[in-house]
C-alpha cells in the first residue's frame, strides 16, 4: 500500500473517533443555553485540565513553535516564558467570576463585566473586539490542519479540502453538543498533542544527533547565534529586548482575557476546580521543551525554508520516519488545531448572541440555541474564506488582537477589585486603551520605544479608566458589593445547578 | 507558617519570576553555554522558572485548601 494512504486512513480513523467522542459527550447536557453555551456548569477537573492546556496551545503552538526554534532560535523561548505568569491572576479571578457566573446565570465576559457596569454599549463593544480577534485566529487553526493535510498526502488532499473535511467535523460535534462536545474532544484531543509532542520531541534528536546534548553541540558550534537570547527576528538580524520582553508581558496580560478561555470560567462545577486547573497548568505549558527540540533538530537538517512554519511536515516527511510516525505526528497537529479551533468557533458565535443581540432583542431560549448554531456556521464559513485564499499575514492580525485582548484585562480587574471605578470611567478606558494600539500598529514610528503597541494601549487605558472613573458619580457601595462580594448566607440560598 | 504569609510568599516569588524572564535580569542568562541537561541555558532559564512557579502554585494550594475546608 502506499504511504499516503496509509496515512489517510489513519487521519480517517482519528477524525472518526474525535467525531465520535464529540457527538456523544452532549448526552446528559440539558438543552439550554446554560448546557450549551457553559455545559451546565458541570466540568470536572481532568476535563477542565485538558480544555484550557489544548485550548491554549493551539495549531499556532504546534507548527509555529518548531517553526521559531528553527528559524529564530531562542527568541521562541519567550512562549516559555509567559504562560505560567499569564495564568495564575486566574488562580484568584477564575473563582470569583465563576461565582458570580453562577448566582446570576451568566455565560459570558461581557455579561460578567456589564453585571457590574451597567451598559449595553460596553457589551457590543466587547462583543465587536471579540469577533474581531476570534475569527482570524480560526482562520489559523483551519490553514494549520489544511496544511498539514497537504503535506502528509503528498498534494493528494489539497489544503482547501483538508481544512473542509477537518472542520467539517468540528461544526458537526459543536452544533450537536455545544461546549460539552469542546471539553471532551479537547481532552482526547490534549492528550494526543501531549503525547506525540514528547515522543517526537525526544525521538528526532536522538535518531538526527544521538542525543538532546549532542544536537544542541552540533548546533552551537556550527549556528550559535540561534541560541542566544533574545534570539533573531523572522529576517535573520538580532531580535531586540524591547520585542522580547513586551512579547512576554504583552502575552502574560492577555492570555486569560482570550473570550474563548475566559468563558471557561463558568463552565466549572466549582470554584475548587479552577484552581486545581491553575495549579497543574504548568505541566501542560512544559508541552512546548519537546515542540522546540523539534524545531532545533530540524536546525543542521533542512536548508533553510521560505516558509519556517512548515518546518515540522517537512522534517518529518524528509527523515524517512516509520509511516506510522507520520500518521501520529498528522493526527497531533489535527488535534492541536481542532481542540483550539472548536472552542474559538463557539465562543465566537455565543458572544455574537450572548453579547451583540440579546442585550437589544428578547429571544427565547429557544431561538438564542439556534441563532447561535447559525452564527458557529457562519462564524466557520467567514473563517473559512479566508483559510483558503492566499495573501492575507494572519499571524500579524493575530499578534495585534492580543494587543487589543490585553484591553480587557483592566475592566475585569476594576470590576473585581475597584469599587470606585464607574461605567463610563471602563468605557473611556477601552476607547482611549484601544485607538491608541491601533494607532501605534498602523504608524508604529510614532513609538517612543520598540515596545508592543498593545503595552502603550494599557499605559493610555488604565490612567484614562481611573481618572474618568474619579470625575463621574460613584456607583452605589451597596450594589457592588451584593455583585462582586455577597454575604455566604444569601448565596446559600440559591440553589446549586 | 500561616495562609497569609504563604499567600505574600507566593506574591513574591511570581513578582521575582516576572523580573528574572524580562530585561535586564535575563540577559544574565542570554548565554547558551554552559548546557544543562543537554539544553542551553537560555532555554532552561525559563523552563526552570515553570518549574518553581508550578512548585509554588502546589504550595500555595495546598494551605488554601487546608484553609477552605476548615
Amino acid at each position: 500500500m502506499e504511504q499516503w494512504v496509509v496515512i489517510s486512513s489513519m487521519i480517517v480513523a482519528y477524525l472518526g473517533l474525535t467525531l465520535w467522542v464529540g457527538l456523544r459527550a452532549g448526552r446528559g447536557t440539558s438543552s439550554t443555553v446554560d448546557g450549551f453555551v457553559a455545559g451546565d456548569r458541570n466540568f470536572g477537573f481532568l476535563v477542565m485540565y485538558f480544555v484550557t492546556g489544548a485550548t491554549v496551545f493551539s495549531a499556532f503552538a504546534f507548527l509555529g513553535g518548531p517553526g521559531w526554534a528553527y528559524s529564530r532560535g531562542a527568541a521562541a523561548f519567550y512562549i516559555l516564558s509567559y504562560g505560567v505568569l499569564g495564568m495564575v491572576p486566574w488562580y484568584v479571578i477564575g473563582p470569583k467570576v465563576a461565582r458570580i457566573g453562577r448566582r446570576l446565570g451568566q455565560v459570558t465576559q461581557a455579561q460578567f463585566l456589564t453585571g457590574r457596569f451597567r451598559s449595553r454599549g460596553l457589551s457590543l463593544l466587547i462583543a465587536l473586539i471579540s469577533i474581531a480577534a476570534l475569527i482570524p485566529y480560526i482562520t489559523l487553526q483551519m490553514r494549520g490542519a489544511g496544511i498539514v493535510i497537504e503535506a502528509v498526502t503528498e498534494g493528494k488532499v489539497p489544503l482547501w479540502l483538508g481544512s473542509a473535511v477537518a472542520y467539517g467535523i468540528v461544526l458537526i460535534y459543536v452544533l450537536v453538543s455545544g461546549v460539552s462536545a469542546v471539553g471532551w474532544t479537547n481532552t482526547l484531543q490534549g492528550v494526543f498533542m501531549i503525547v506525540i509532542a514528547w515522543s517526537l520531541g525526544l525521538y528526532l534528536p536522538y535518531a538526527l544527533y544521538g542525543g538532546i546534548g549532542p544536537m544542541f553541540e552540533a548546533i552551537l558550534s556550527q549556528r550559535p547565534e540561534l541560541l542566544e537570547l533574545p534570539g533573531l527576528t523572522a529576517t535573520g538580524e538580532s531580535w531586540s529586548w524591547a520585542g522580547d520582553t513586551s512579547a512576554i508581558l504583552i502575552s502574560a496580560v492577555g492570555l486569560t482575557m482570550w473570550p474563548h478561555i475566559f468563558m471557561k470560567a463558568f463552565t466549572a462545577r466549582d470554584e475548587r476546580i479552577i484552581r486545581r486547573t491553575v495549579v497543574w497548568f504548568p505541566t501542560f505549558q512544559l508541552f512546548l521543551v519537546p515542540v522546540f527540540l523539534i524545531g532545533f533538530a530540524g536546525v543542521l537538517f533542512v536548508d533553510s525554508l521560505a516558509q519556517p512554519d512548515f518546518i515540522l511536515p517537512h522534517l518529518i516527511l524528509n527523515v524517512d520516519l516509520p509511516v506510522i510516525v507520520v500518521g501520529l505526528f498528522c493526527a497531533g497537529a489535527l488535534s492541536a488545531s481542532m481542540s483550539t479551533g472548536d472552542a474559538l468557533m463557539h465562543a465566537t458565535a455565543s458572544v455574537a448572541v450572548e453579547d451583540g443581540v440579546r442585550p437589544f432583542a428578547r429571544l427565547s431560549e429557544y431561538q438564542q440555541r439556534l441563532l447561535i448554531r447559525i452564527l458557529i456556521v457562519v462564524a466557520g464559513a467567514i473563517a473559512y474564506f479566508f483559510a483558503v485564499s492566499e495573501g492575507i499575514s494572519l499571524v500579524v492580525l493575530l499578534l495585534t488582537s492580543y494587543g487589543i485582548i490585553a484591553q480587557l484585562a483592566p475592566p475585569v480587574v476594576a470590576a473585581l477589585f475597584w469599587r470606585r471605578a464607574t461605567t463610563p470611567g471602563v468605557i473611556a478606558g477601552l476607547f482611549a486603551g484601544g485607538a491608541t494600539t491601533l494607532l501605534l500598529f498602523f504608524l508604529p514610528e510614532l513609538k517612543p520605544i520598540a515596545l508592543h503597541e498593545g503595552l502603550f494601549g494599557l499605559l493610555v487605558h488604565v490612567p484614562v479608566l481611573v481618572l474618568v472613573s474619579l470625575l463621574t458619580p460613584a456607583q452605589d457601595a451597596a450594589v457592588i458589593e451584593a455583585y462582586v462580594d455577597p454575604p455566604r448566607a444569601r448565596e446559600g440560598a440559591v440553589p446549586n445547578r | 507558617m500561616s495562609l497569609h504569609w504563604i499567600r505574600r510568599l507566593a506574591i513574591a516569588v511570581f513578582a521575582i519570576n516576572l523580573l528574572a524572564i524580562i530585561w535586564p535580569v535575563a540577559s544574565l542568562f542570554r548565554a547558551a553555554e554552559p548546557l544543562i541537561f543537554g539544553l542551553p541555558m537560555s532555554m532552561a532559564w525559563p523552563i526552570a522558572w515553570i518549574l518553581i512557579g508550578w512548585i509554588t502554585l502546589l504550595v500555595l494550594d495546598h494551605f488554601e485548601k487546608r484553609e477552605e475546608d476548615e
